[in-house]
């Protein structure tokens, strides 16, 4: 299959201040390489502070990245001419994770939804504007589209919110469409909804999304391939399937047995741990070697010295550890 | 044993666009040692609940009807507030949601513990100080992260020092509003091990308020199901979760999507939760219900029990 988007040693520091004099980075994004094929739901997965969300903000060019090529359709997206640009811009859009947030308090629906389309310079008149604001709404379950035109955010629910964003992410008709947690601020009984209305966008429009999550069900459940991200690296990779069902890394192992499931309730060990072992180290002072030795079980001498590679443990299987080869 | 009874309890907000029914006649009882798991969507009243157990609820909310009597003798609405100084955090406790927003950011941990301590009992200082200690390591916190601020600490343990801090004093009771919401799994995890393993040490009755239904069978005796200021289902953690009578708990359950479990279908409940100053007429929840039929829009059913030890309000039974 062809691929869509092609990311190469990407690394995106952040500058922090340490001392009067002294500089430190907090290394977001840390070597990270993927691609993403057409059509297809790539899900970049991983605890808080992992780098997912940074990943996605730099594959769009939102910001920057410190080193590393972003390839969209072959062409690098740090190097594109004016006009270039601007058809990537249409081509690569985003879904934020918090439609209250995502959304101009003070915008109408109407607007919102076809500012892209206005930034673009494609709404002819006040008419046109009303008829593809309504075509919108409707390819995302608004309707009667009358009612909700004319509405604030803020006398919208959260699931309504967050249609409204999806439609203004497709209005560009976009190929590709960064996810960043769709779904992790609305309630359980309307996920459901939002992830339906996300995978009929992907068939009917023939899109291809990053579908970042920390939520391995809802990973399990839509995407194609995965990669599983540690403080800034990416610790496996291959399709949904072999990762999470034969996960190789001893961290996507843990994350995997600590999702809550009600049919295998978490039973309590006994005795309290110190919660320093079980602690995520800070990403501006990350171990050395493998960053997830000092909580891994199976760590040895070699672990907390060299910092493992990814590399193809079985066909499409990839992972940075020392356990294996 | 009984050791908090809530009995038609009403705590409604007035609004400028009205009144806001965030708690609408609710009744359970929690014994001695048992955690209950309340759960519910965002905006159904389980925040509310827990407040109102407190004599939390500021104005515009207010607790309009019921009682909650605390260990069989004392109405927790009606005593006034020397009263209630001697109960709040010494006999009934909250774990708030989000630890950084409870934690003082510019004082540092141990002088927010030691300064509750001596707020609620006549110690020392010194003796507040090793208190705070003894039970810091009792929740897993190093000592040495005693002197530390807030922000020096991770998601983790800083809801660690929440929990520390909420059973400072020995209460009987704890009300933990989504202890766990804002953390990663794997923390979440331990979290929980942690209030089971507290709650098996000390004796505590837990009042576990989450949105995350998944999470109840790892910590919770009992479930009580809650939608828009109505407890709908409540039972025994395994018949509930095995069994589930009302038509909303089986929407919840079905909704759960987790790793390794067969493809299926995206399944939701129709439309959104209500708004609870024109909540829907008879059930509330009937313009989502696959099952409603004409006296659910017309008449508010009862929590009745259908089985022994499992209540359900829904005009499908009985």
């Amino acid at each position: 299959m062809e691929t869509l988007v092609e990311v190469n040693h990407l690394k995106k520091y952040f500058p922090f201040r340490k001392g009067l004099f002294s500089k430190g980075y907090v290394k977001a994004v840390d070597d990270v390489s993927f691609h993403i094929r057409k059509n297809e739901i790539f899900c970049l997965a991983g605890e808080s502070g992992c780098g997912k969300t940074t990943t996605g903000r730099v594959v769009l060019r939102l910001i920057p990245p410190t080193s590393g090529t972003i390839l969209f359709e072959g062409k690098d997206i740090m190097k594109l001419n004016k006009s270039e640009l601007k058809a990537f811009r249409r081509n690569a859009q985003i879904i934020f994770q918090d439609p209250y947030e995502s959304l101009n308090p003070r915008e109408r629906v109407v607007d919102a939804v076809t500012k892209p389309l206005e930034v673009h310079g494609l709404i002819r008149n006040r008419r046109d504007k009303l008829e593809q604001a309504s075509q919108l709404l409707e390819s995302v379950g608004l309707t009667p589209c009358e009612q909700f035109l004319d509405k604030y955010p803020h006398q919208l629910s959260g699931g309504q919110r967050q249609r409204v964003a999806i439609a203004r992410a497709i209005s560009l008709k976009p190929k590709f469409i960064v996810a960043d947690e769709p779904v992790s601020m609305l309630d359980l009984s309307i996920r459901g909804v939002i992830l339906k209305l996300l995978m009929e966008l992907k068939s009917k429009m023939g899109l291809t999304y990053l579908f970042i999550t920390h939520d391995l069900g809802v990973a399990w459940h839509i995407s194609d391939r995965i990669a599983i991200m540690y403080l800034g690296e990416i610790v496996e990779s291959g399709s949904t399937n072999d990762v999470l069902s034969n996960p190789l890394h001893p961290y996507t192992q843990l994350l995997i047995s600590s999702v809550p499931n009600p049919e295998k309730p978490i039973i309590a060990e006994g005795g309290v741990k110190s919660a320093v072992q079980l602690e995520v180290p800070s990403a501006a002072n990350p171990p050395p070697g493998c960053k997830f030795h000092p909580r891994c079980p199976y760590a040895f001498g070699k672990c907390s010295l060299e910092r493992p590679q990814l590399h193809e443990e079985k066909p499409g299987h990839a992972v940075a550890c020392h356990l294996y080869r | 044993m009984e050791i908090l009874r809530v009995e038609r309890l009403k705590t409604y907000y007035e609004s400028v666009r009205g009144t806001v029914k965030a708690v609408d006649d609710v009744s359970f009882n929690l014994h001695k040692g048992e955690t209950i798991g309340l759960v519910g969507e965002s905006g159904c009243g389980k925040s509310t609940l827990g407040l109102s157990i407190m004599r939390l609820i500021k104005p515009p909310g207010r607790i309009v009807e019921g009682r909650i009597v605390y260990d069989g003798k004392i109405d927790l609405t009606k005593i006034d507030y020397e009263e209630l100084r001697k109960i709040r955090w010494k006999e009934i406790a909250m774990v708030f949601q989000g630890a950084m927003n409870v934690l003082n950011p510019v004082h540092k941990i141990v002088d927010q513990m030691v300064e509750a301590i001596i707020f609620h009992e006549n110690t020392t200082k010194s003796e507040a100080v090793e208190r705070a200690a003894k039970m810091l390591q009792l929740v897993g916190v190093p000592i040495d992260r005693m002197k530390r601020y807030p922000f020096e600490l991770s998601g983790g343990m800083r809801q660690r020092v929440v929990i520390a801090m909420a059973l400072l004093c020995n209460p009987k009771i704890v009300i933990a509003d989504e202890p766990t919401t804002a953390l990663d799994v794997v923390t979440q995890r331990n979290i929980l091990n942690l209030l089971v393993e507290l709650k098996r040490k000390l004796g505590l009755s837990i009042i576990f308020i989450t949105h995350d239904i998944s999470i109840l069978p790892s910590i919770s005796d009992r479930i009580m199901v809650m939608y828009a200021g109505e407890i709908v289902e409540i039972g025994d953690l395994r018949e509930v979760m095995n069994n589930p009578l009302h038509p909303y708990t089986r929407g919840l359950l079905n909704s759960i999507l987790l790793p390794l479990e067969p493809p299926k279908p995206f399944s939701f409940l129709p439309g959104e939760p209500p708004d609870l100053i024109n909540p829907p007429s008879g059930c509330k929840f009937h313009p989502r219900c696959p099952y409603a039929f004409g006296k659910c829009s017309l008449e508010r059913p009862q929590l009745h029990e259908e089985k022994p030890g499992h209540a359900v309000a829904c005009h499908l039974y009985r």
